[in-house]
C-alpha cells in the first residue's frame, strides 16, 4: 500500500501550491480589475464585479496625455463626455497589433478624405450597418468597380493632362474624385446595355459562380422571349428588360476578378491589382469603354472644371445637389487651410468667394456667416464651419443613400 | 438552437469543441457576425484553443510508474519511513531550513500566481504600446467625440472595399433598371 500515502501528500501538495498560485491570481484580478486592464474593461462589462469603476481612471499617463493633445478642450469637457472618450481609448488599446494597424492605416486615409468624410463617417457606418449582406454586396460591387474604371481611365490619359487632374494643387478633391469615378461607372453601364439593347445575347452565358438559380431562370426566360420576338427586332421594353439582366449577371461574373490573394486584404500592389480588373472589364466591351473614355478625356483636356461638369451630366438628376454641396464643402475646408499663407487683397477676395458660397450655394444662414470674422483663430473658424457643416451639410447617411 | 449573451460562453465551448451540428455552427457564426464585441472574444478563445491542441497527453514510457513508486518507496526506506506519518507541508527534512525553505516556496508561488495573472489576461488585452498610442494619436477629434467603442471595432473590421466605400459616400447605380 505504498501508492496511498503518496497520492494523499501529493494531493496535498498540490492543493497547497494551487491555493497559493490561486491567491496571487485573485491579488492580480484584483489590481487587474482596479487599474482596468482586467477582462471587464475590455470586454465591455462581460464581468461586472471586475469592472473599472471609472474609464477615465482606468487610462495611463502617456494615453490621457495624447488625448489631451487630440481635444485640446479636454479639461473642460463635463466628465460624462471624458469618460465616453475614455472608454474609446481603451477598446483602441484591447485591439489586437493586427487591427490596430489596419484601424491606424484607416484613420490616414480618412484624414486625407477631409473634414467632409470625417464629419459624415459616424453616421454613414451606422446606415452601413444596418443593410444586410445581400443589400451591401451590389453597393460595394458597385463601388470597386468605378475604381478600377477610374483607374483605366487616368492611365489611359495624356501625361499633361493626367497631371494636372491629379495635382495635389488645383486637381481634383477627394470626393471629385470620387464623382468622377461614378460618373464613369453610369457613362459605361449606359453603353455596355445600349449595346446589348441593338444586339441582344441570344446565346446563353454560363451563370456566376453562386448566381441565384432564379435570376438566371429568369434571365434565360427573357432570352426565349426576345429570341421568340424576333431577336434585334423584339420589342425595345422586351429588349432592355434582357439587356439590363444580362449586365446585372455579368457584373456579379467580374465580382471575382477583385478578389486578392491575400484574402481580400490591401496589400502592396494593390493598385495594380485593381487596374487590372478594370482592364478585364472594359475589354469585355471594347466600344463601349472607347465612347466613355473618348468623351470623359476631352473633357478632362479642357480642364478639372470641364470634367467635373460632364461627370454630373452622367449622374441622376436626384444625386447631384448632395454631390455638388460635398465638393463646395471640401474646397471651403482646403480653402480654409491656406488662408493663413496669403495676405491683403487676395485674402479678402477668397474670404468673399468663401462667404458667397456658404451662404448661396451651401445655405448657411447668413447671420451665422456674419459672425465668421477674419481675425478668428484659424482653430476657431474651423469648428464654427464644422458646426455648420453638421447642420447644413448634404444629408448624412451612408452608402446607398442618396 | 438559440443564442444569446447569456448562453454566449456555453455556445462558444461547444464550437470551439466541434459539438455544434454544421447548420447550428452557421448560425452562431452569423449571430457572432452581429456582436463584433463577443466576435473579439470568440477570436481570443479560438487562439486559445488552437494553442492549446498542441499540447497532447503524452505516452509513459512502459514500467515508468512503477520505476517511479519503486523510487520513492526506496527514498522513504532511507528515512526511517517517519515522512509517511507527516504532514504534506513537512516532507521537507530539517527544522528551521524546512521553515525557510516552505516559506520562500509560498513566496515563489504566490509570486507566480501573481505575474501570471498579470500577463495571462484575455488575449485581446494586448499591452499599449507606441502602435496604440498612434492610433490614438490619428483619431480625429471629432470623431473619438463622436464614435462609441463598438463603431470604432466596426471601422477596424470591414473589409477594405467596404472602408473604401464608406469613405467615398456614394456608389454609381450599376444594378436593376435605374441609372
Amino acid at each position: 500500500m505504498t501508492r496511498g500515502p503518496l497520492r494523499s501528500r501529493a494531493l496535498r501538495a498540490a492543493v497547497l501550491w494551487t491555493a497559493v498560485v490561486g491567491g496571487g491570481l485573485a491579488l492580480a484580478g484584483r489590481a487587474r480589475a482596479q487599474d482596468g486592464t482586467g477582462p471587464a474593461a475590455n470586454r465591455g462589462g462581460a464581468a461586472p464585479a471586475a469592472a473599472p469603476a471609472s474609464a477615465l481612471d482606468a487610462l495611463e499617463p502617456g494615453e490621457l496625455e495624447a488625448v489631451r493633445r487630440r481635444i485640446p478642450e479636454w479639461d473642460r469637457l463635463p466628465r460624462e463626455k471624458q469618460e465616453h472618450v475614455a472608454r474609446l481609448v481603451l477598446r483602441l488599446r484591447s485591439l489586437s497589433p493586427e487591427d490596430r494597424e489596419r484601424f491606424l492605416a484607416r484613420m490616414k486615409a480618412l484624414d486625407r478624405a477631409g473634414p467632409v468624410t470625417v464629419e459624415r463617417l459616424p453616421d454613414a457606418l451606422r446606415d452601413f450597418q444596418k443593410l444586410s449582406r445581400e443589400s451591401r454586396d451590389p453597393l460595394v460591387r458597385a463601388h470597386v468597380i468605378a475604381r478600377a474604371l477610374s483607374a483605366v481611365f487616368v492611365e489611359g490619359l495624356p501625361a499633361e493632362t493626367r497631371a494636372a487632374i491629379l495635382a495635389p494643387e488645383g486637381g481634383l478633391g477627394f470626393h471629385e474624385q470620387v464623382q468622377v469615378a461614378n460618373a464613369l461607372a453610369m457613362a459605361w453601364k449606359r453603353r455596355v446595355v445600349d449595346g446589348l439593347l441593338k444586339a441582344p445575347p441570344l446565346a446563353a452565358e454560363t451563370p456566376a459562380n453562386g448566381a441565384a438559380e432564379a435570376a438566371t431562370a429568369e434571365l434565360e426566360r427573357l432570352r426565349e422571349q426576345v429570341r421568340g420576338a424576333g431577336g434585334a427586332s423584339a420589342p425595345e421594353p422586351l429588349r432592355r428588360a434582357l439587356a439590363q439582366r444580362v449586365f446585372d449577371a455579368r457584373l456579379a461574373a467580374w465580382k471575382g476578378s477583385f478578389e486578392r490573394p491575400e484574402g481580400g486584404r490591401k496589400g502592396e500592389g494593390d493598385a495594380g491589382v485593381v487596374l487590372a480588373a478594370g482592364r478585364r472589364l472594359v475589354a469585355a466591351a471594347p466600344d463601349a469603354w472607347a465612347a466613355v473614355a473618348g468623351e470623359a478625356s476631352t473633357a478632362a483636356a479642357s480642364g478639372r472644371a470641364a470634367l467635373l461638369a460632364w461627370a454630373e451630366r452622367q449622374q441622376p438628376e436626384a444625386s447631384r445637389p448632395a454631390q455638388r454641396a460635398r465638393a463646395l464643402w471640401e474646397w471651403v475646408f482646403d480653402l480654409e487651410k491656406r488662408r493663413p499663407f496669403v495676405t491683403g487683397e487676395v485674402l479678402e477676395k477668397l474670404d468673399a468667394l468663401q462667404v458667397a458660397v456658404l451662404t448661396t450655394t451651401l445655405r448657411v444662414p447668413s447671420a451665422k456667416v456674419a459672425t465668421l470674422a477674419p481675425s478668428m483663430p484659424p482653430l476657431r473658424r474651423r469648428a464654427l464651419l464644422l458646426e455648420w457643416l453638421r447642420e447644413h451639410g448634404p444629408a448624412g447617411g451612408g452608402p446607398g443613400r442618396k | 438552437m438559440t443564442f444569446d449573451r447569456d448562453v454566449f460562453r456555453e455556445r462558444l465551448t461547444e464550437y470551439l469543441d466541434d459539438r455544434l451540428s454544421a447548420e447550428d455552427a452557421q448560425a452562431f457564426l452569423a449571430w457572432l457576425e452581429r456582436h463584433p464585441d463577443l466576435w473579439k472574444e470568440a477570436e481570443s478563445a479560438r487562439r486559445a484553443w488552437a494553442l492549446l491542441g498542441h499540447y497532447r497527453d503524452e505516452p509513459v514510457p512502459e514500467g515508468f510508474s512503477d520505476r517511479v513508486l519503486a523510487r520513492v518507496a526506496a527514498g522513504r526506506a532511507d528515512h526511517g519511513g517517519a515522512a509517511a506519518t507527516r504532514p504534506a507541508w513537512r516532507v521537507l527534512p530539517g527544522g528551521r531550513r524546512r521553515a525557510v525553505a516552505v516559506a520562500a516556496a509560498v513566496v515563489l508561488a504566490l509570486g507566480a500566481g501573481v505575474l501570471w495573472g498579470r500577463r495571462s489576461g484575455p488575449t485581446d488585452a494586448t499591452p499599449t504600446g507606441p502602435d496604440a498610442l498612434a492610433a490614438l494619436d490619428a483619431v480625429p477629434a471629432t470623431l473619438l467625440d463622436r464614435l462609441d467603442a463598438d463603431s470604432l471595432v466596426q471601422l477596424a473590421s470591414l473589409s477594405d472595399e467596404e472602408f473604401d466605400l464608406l469613405l467615398a459616400g456614394d456608389t454609381p447605380s450599376l444594378s436593376g433598371e435605374g441609372g
